[in-house]
C-alpha cells in the first residue's frame, strides 16, 4: 500500500533562489511526521506547497517534483498538476494547515463563528445552522470554555491560546486526511504549548488525521512525532523514525541540532553561564 | 469574561449615553464655528450697510445708517453673535442683503445640487477608486497595474479646473455629447424618468471631473493597504480553508483594506464640499459653493453665515456617519470609543 502523502524531488524557487531544493519524503496515514530545521531551510515553503499556497500567497514557483496525495477510497490526486478550483476541494478538506501567529491568522473583522461556518460551507453543501451546529460541536471539541458565547466573539476578545484552538476547530471541523501544523506553538507561552500539543495529539488519535508537525523545537519533536524529516538549507539532510534520529543521528547538522539542545544540570559547577556552541560552526 | 457578561440593556445604556455625548459636543462646536466665522467676517474689511446702499443706488448717511439699524449691524459686536445663534437655534438664518429674501429659502434651494454632486462624486470616487486599488494590488508587476498608478498620479495632480475645462472641450464641445452646463436642460427637459434622465446627463461631467480627483488619491491607498492585507496570515489561512478567490479578495481582503480608505474619505469631506465650488464654478452648477462664491463678492454676510454653518453640519454629519461605517467594518473599533 502506497503512503498517504508522497513528495518526490519537491523544488521550490522564489525568483532565482531555490528554498527547497529536491524535497523527498512521504507521509502515512495516522503518523505524526515531524519537520525540523532553523529558520530559513525551508519548512514552511515546503508545508505551504503541499496545499499550493506559495503561488498566490508568497509568489514562490514549484519548479520541479511531484506531490501525490491518496485518501483512502479514492484515486491519488497529483497536486503539483491541480487546477486552482480542484485545488479548492482540497485546501481545508482532505488537508488542513494551521499557522504560527494565532493572533494574525484569523480575520479580525470577523467573527469567530461566521469563519468557523464559512469554512465548512466551503465544502458542505448544508445550511447556516446545521454549519453552526458543526461550528459548537468543533469548539467544544477543541475545548474551549463557554463555546456558545465564544463563538460570538471577535478573534481580538479572545486570547492567543484561544485564537490558536479556534483555528485548530476550523482546520479539524472537516475531518481532514492531514493536519499541517506550521510551528503552532512558538508565538504561545509554554504552559499553553504543552495543552496546544497534548490536544492535537488527542484530535489526531480521534479523527485519524496524519500530522505534519514543522518546528525547530527538538522538545516538541521528541513529545509528538513518529519519524522525522531534519532539513537545512532547503535540502532535507537526514529522514527516519523518532528513536533513531534521537539516539543515532546519521547527519552531523541532526547531531548538531541535538546537541544545542540544552540540558538540565549542563551549567553544574560553572561560575556563570556558558554560552552555546553555534549549529554548524562545528562543520 | 466582561465581554461575555455584557448586557443587552447595558449596552443601549451606553450608546444611548454615547449619542447623548455626541449631540452635546456638536452643538458646543456649531456654537464655536459659528462665533469664530462671525468674527472673522466681522473683522474683514468693507461694510456691509454700504455695500447695500451702493447696490441701491445711494450714498446718503442716512440711509446707510437706516440700513444699518435695519439689520441689526449698530449692535455690539457680542450681542450680534449672540441674536444670531438665537435666531439659528430657531431655524431662522435671517435675510440675503442682496436677494432680500429668507435665507433659508436661498441655501434650500441649493443645497439639493451640491448634495446631488458630491454624493455622486464621492461615491464615483470611493468605488472607482477602490476597484482600481484592488485590481492593480492583484497583480501588482504587471503593465495594468502600473497604468493604474500613473492614471493616479495624473488625477492627483491635475488642477480640479483644468480636468473640468479639458473634460468640457472634449465631451461637449467636440463629441457634444454631453450638455457643458447647468443642472437641467431649459427646454425639452420632461417630467419624471425624462426629467432624471437630463439632470444625469448634466451630473455626469461635474461629478467626474469632482470624483476623477479623489478616485486616483483612494485608488493609491487602497493599491497600498491591499498589497499589504493581501500578504496577511489571516488571507493565507482564507485561502487554506478553500475558498474561492473571489470570496478571499472581496470577503476578507477587501473589508480590511477599506478601513484607511474610509478615514480618509471621512477627513476629506469638507475639502470635497469646497472642491465643488471649483466645479460648481466651471459647469455653472447651481449649488451651494457658488452661492458662497457669489455672497462673498456681494458682501452677503446673512447668506455666507448661512452656507458657512449648514456646510460645518453636513461636515459634522459626515464624521458621524464615517465613525458608524468604522463600526459596521471594523469590530475592534467600540461605538463607546468612536462617539
Amino acid at each position: 500500500m502506497s503512503a498517504l502523502l508522497e513528495v518526490d524531488n519537491l523544488t521550490v524557487k522564489f525568483g532565482e533562489f531555490t528554498a527547497v531544493d529536491d524535497v523527498s519524503f512521504h507521509l502515512n496515514a495516522g503518523e505524526t511526521l515531524a519537520i525540523v530545521g532553523e529558520s530559513g531551510s525551508g519548512k514552511t515553503v515546503t508545508a505551504l506547497s503541499l496545499m499550493r499556497l506559495i503561488e498566490q500567497s508568497s509568489r514562490g514557483r514549484i519548479t520541479g517534483g511531484s506531490i501525490r496525495l491518496n485518501p483512502p477510497d479514492q484515486p491519488s490526486l497529483h497536486i503539483t498538476e491541480l487546477e486552482e478550483d480542484e485545488l479548492r476541494s482540497i485546501r481545508g478538506e482532505l488537508i488542513s494547515m494551521i499557522f504560527q501567529e494565532p493572533l494574525t491568522a484569523l480575520n479580525p473583522v470577523f467573527s469567530v463563528e461566521s469563519q468557523l461556518v464559512e469554512a465548512i460551507r466551503a465544502h458542505r453543501d448544508i445550511s447556516k445552522d446545521e454549519a453552526r451546529g458543526m461550528a459548537l460541536n468543533m469548539m467544544e471539541k477543541v475545548r474551549i470554555p463557554d463555546p456558545a458565547q465564544r463563538l460570538k466573539r471577535y478573534p481580538h476578545e479572545l486570547s492567543g491560546g484561544m485564537r490558536q484552538r479556534v483555528m485548530i476547530a476550523q482546520a479539524l471541523a472537516l475531518s481532514p486526511q492531514i493536519l499541517i501544523a506550521d510551528e503552532p506553538t512558538t508565538a504561545l507561552d509554554v504552559t499553553i504549548q504543552a495543552q496546544i500539543l497534548g490536544l492535537v495529539q488527542d484530535l489526531k488519535d480521534d479523527t485519524g488525521a496524519a500530522v505534519i508537525m514543522i518546528t525547530h523545537d527538538m522538545g516538541v519533536v521528541a513529545q509528538v512525532a513518529d519519524r522525522v524529516v531534519v532539513m537545512k538549507q532547503s535540502k532535507v539532510v537526514e529522514t527516519g523514525p523518532v528513536e533513531q534520529i534521537f539516539h543515532d543521528p546519521q547527519d552531523p547538522y541532526t547531531k548538531a541540532l541535538l546537541a544545542a539542545v540544552p540540558r538540565l544540570g549542563s551549567m553544574t559547577g560553572k561560575d556563570k553561564p556558558e554560552k552555546f556552541p553555534l549549529v554548524g560552526t562545528e562543520l | 469574561m466582561s465581554q461575555a457578561g455584557r448586557s443587552n440593556s447595558s449596552s443601549i445604556r451606553r450608546v444611548t449615553l454615547a449619542v447623548a455625548r455626541r449631540a452635546a459636543h456638536t452643538a458646543f462646536l456649531l456654537v464655536a464655528v459659528i462665533t469664530l466665522i462671525y468674527s472673522l467676517l466681522h473683522l474683514a474689511p468693507g461694510d456691509a450697510a454700504v455695500a447695500l446702499a451702493a447696490a441701491d443706488g445711494s450714498d446718503s448717511p442716512e440711509y446707510i445708517e437706516a440700513l444699518r439699524a435695519d439689520y441689526g449691524l449698530d449692535k455690539p459686536f457680542p450681542v450680534q453673535v449672540a441674536t444670531y445663534i438665537g435666531n439659528i437655534a430657531r431655524g431662522n438664518f435671517g435675510d440675503s442683503f442682496f436677494f432680500r429674501q429668507p435665507v433659508s429659502e436661498l441655501v434650500a434651494a441649493r443645497l439639493w445640487p451640491t448634495i446631488l454632486l458630491v454624493g455622486t462624486a464621492l461615491s464615483l470616487a470611493l468605488v472607482g477608486g477602490v476597484l482600481l486599488g484592488v485590481y492593480s494590488a492583484r497583480r501588482p508587476t504587471k503593465a495594468s497595474s502600473h497604468i493604474v498608478t500613473i492614471l493616479a498620479l495624473f488625477g492627483f495632480s491635475a488642477p480640479i479646473f483644468w480636468t473640468g475645462i479639458m473634460l468640457l472641450l472634449l465631451f461637449s464641445a467636440r463629441l457634444g455629447w454631453l450638455p457643458s452646463n447647468g443642472m437641467e436642460s431649459v427646454v425639452d427637459r420632461g417630467t419624471g424618468f425624462s426629467a432624471a434622465w437630463d439632470t444625469m446627463k448634466h451630473l455626469v461631467l461635474p461629478a467626474s471631473t469632482l470624483g476623477f480627483f479623489y478616485m486616483a488619491q483612494y485608488a493609491r491607498i487602497s493599491r497600498a493597504t491591499m498589497l499589504e492585507v493581501l500578504g496577511s496570515d489571516y488571507v493565507r489561512t482564507a485561502r487554506a480553508k478553500g475558498l474561492s478567490e473571489r470570496v478571499v479578495i472581496w470577503k476578507h481582503a477587501l473589508r480590511n483594506a477599506v478601513i484607511p480608505v474610509v478615514t480618509i474619505a471621512g477627513f476629506q469631506i469638507a475639502a470635497i464640499l469646497s472642491g465643488g465650488i471649483l466645479v460648481e464654478t466651471v459647469f455653472e452648477w447651481p449649488g451651494m459653493g457658488r452661492l458662497a462664491f457669489e455672497a462673498v463678492l456681494r458682501r452677503d454676510t446673512p447668506v455666507l453665515m448661512g452656507m458657512l454653518v449648514v456646510s460645518t453640519l453636513i461636515v459634522i454629519g459626515a464624521n458621524i456617519l464615517t465613525d458608524i461605517m468604522y463600526r459596521v467594518i471594523d469590530p475592534r473599533i467600540r461605538i463607546s470609543k468612536v462617539v
